[in-house]
């Protein structure tokens, strides 16, 4: 087990995992379903974002769109399933799960970042889960407008070293956001030649548009 | 940048990020035909209603005010002898605060004091109001550690400054930016040299629940 941050704490990458180059960032939830009630579903997405605090170009926004947008990968032990990707190569989003069927037991979501091959140009990479709405949703399913994260329990980020499979460091999410949609939960920046991670905990209403908004 | 948020088969070209209400806005009409008569009557009738209850309370003011006059005068007074507590205070806090600078002067002269700080912990100095990053008020925290880097000439330290959550990241970035400057000037103001202090502002910070606290300006002594 790694570390385990507490809502704003600020963690040295570096100083923790001298030559860390390849990080997996693990996300989790649990929704409270209710039985013939709206499916959720919850899609992580990344804003890698330079020092304007915007993407430089649309690769850098990985969400679940981007592979109809052609940004994408195959992931290298589920063939048939893609994964988006950013210009540089550096940021392998998280392979969309609409029911959730696909993470059972595991991390409901994942990216996998190469610190190492990040561009210069991007100074920050914010982590954020939002809760898929009507008119995006699959179902196109009115009554998903009326679902928040005050109705999502166990809500955690964490961070493994992708070689050798240790976690570094965890932050659980203990918020009850009765109202939001869209909750930043963390974020990794540079500072000077290393990496940190920030737990953020930072809700917003308006889904995944919100966000959009804020960093492009 | 326009991305398509949709999921399934249907896919759109451009994400509309506009709110289509259901309804649309309802203004209640207030110049309706029917009715203008009888509006009309009322607001007569609330004219009158008004200019009453001003004559009422003039009234009331006037009583009222022959009977104070006595009472100011007493105030007054009161006012006079609070005065000549609080300079009295004033004037002994001043003597505390020579006596504090001769201390450190002469401290200054001889060795270095203990240092009341660790390396590697955070110490809060300041909160700063909304939205604010002017250093105006005195604050002890702060005036604490510029005596004590005065008493030690050796000692640097690294100012970080924080935002709360309301607004877009890169303002809060900018405004963190002047908050660590602030504090940065302010202590230089003091007659600690500049060599002695680096400050960054950190942009928004979420670490504690209410925002007055996220405000805040930490420092830690460095080597």
């Amino acid at each position: 087990m790694g570390f385990n941050l507490s809502k704003g704490e600020r963690f040295d990458l570096s100083k923790a995992a001298p030559g860390l180059a390849k990080v997996r960032i693990g996300l989790g939830w649990n929704p409270n379903d209710q039985p013939g009630g709206p499916d959720f579903d919850l899609d992580v997405s990344a804003f890698a974002i330079d020092e304007s605090f915007k993407i430089p170009s649309d690769s850098y926004f990985v969400f679940y769109g981007q592979v109809k947008m052609g940004n994408a990968i195959e992931d290298e032990t589920e063939k048939g399933l893609f994964r988006p990707i950013t210009a540089d190569k550096s940021i392998l989003g998280a392979i969309d799960d609409p029911d959730g069927n696909r993470s059972d037991g595991n991390d409901d979501e994942d990216m996998i970042i190469n610190l190492s091959k990040v561009s210069p140009q991007i100074q920050q990479i914010i982590m954020c889960v939002t809760i898929c709405k009507y008119p995006h949703d699959n179902n196109k399913d009115k009554r998903t407008l009326d679902l928040n994260f005050g109705m999502v329990d166990d809500c955690y980020i964490r961070i493994i070293n992708e070689d050798s499979n240790e976690e570094i460091l965890r932050y659980q999410l203990n918020d009850n956001f009765g109202t939001e949609d869209a909750v930043e939960f963390g974020r990794l920046f540079r500072v000077g030649g290393s990496w940190e991670f920030e737990a953020m905990g930072r809700a917003h209403n308006g889904s995944l548009g919100a966000l959009v908004e804020m960093y492009t | 940048m326009a991305f398509d948020l949709n999921k399934g088969g249907e896919e759109k070209k451009k994400f509309d990020l506009s709110k289509s209400p259901d309804k649309s806005a309802s203004t209640s009409n207030l110049a309706g035909g029917s009715n203008s008569g009888k509006e009309k009557k009322k607001s007569l009738l609330w004219v009158f209603i008004l200019i009453g209850i001003l004559i009422v309370g003039g009234g009331i003011w006037y009583f009222n005010s022959l009977s104070k006059t006595g009472t100011d005068e007493m105030l007054v007074a009161e006012d006079l002898i609070t005065s000549e507590s609080q300079s009295a205070q004033a004037g002994q806090a001043a003597n505390e605060i020579a006596d504090l600078d001769n201390q450190s002067t002469q401290n200054a002269t001889n060795k270095s004091a203990e240092l009341p700080y660790e390396k590697n912990v955070l110490y809060l100095v300041y909160q700063f109001p909304f939205g604010s990053a002017d250093y105006s008020q005195p604050n002890l925290e702060l005036d604490k550690l510029v005596e004590v880097m005065k008493q030690n000439p050796n000692v640097k330290i690294s100012i970080d400054a924080y935002t709360d959550n309301v607004g877009s990241p890169e303002f809060n970035q900018i405004l963190s930016e002047k908050r660590a400057k602030a504090i940065n000037d302010f202590i230089i103001s003091k007659g600690i040299d500049s060599s002695r202090i680096s400050h960054h502002g950190k942009g928004i910070s979420t670490k504690y629940d209410s925002s007055s606290e996220n405000r805040r300006v930490e420092f830690t002594i460095s080597d």
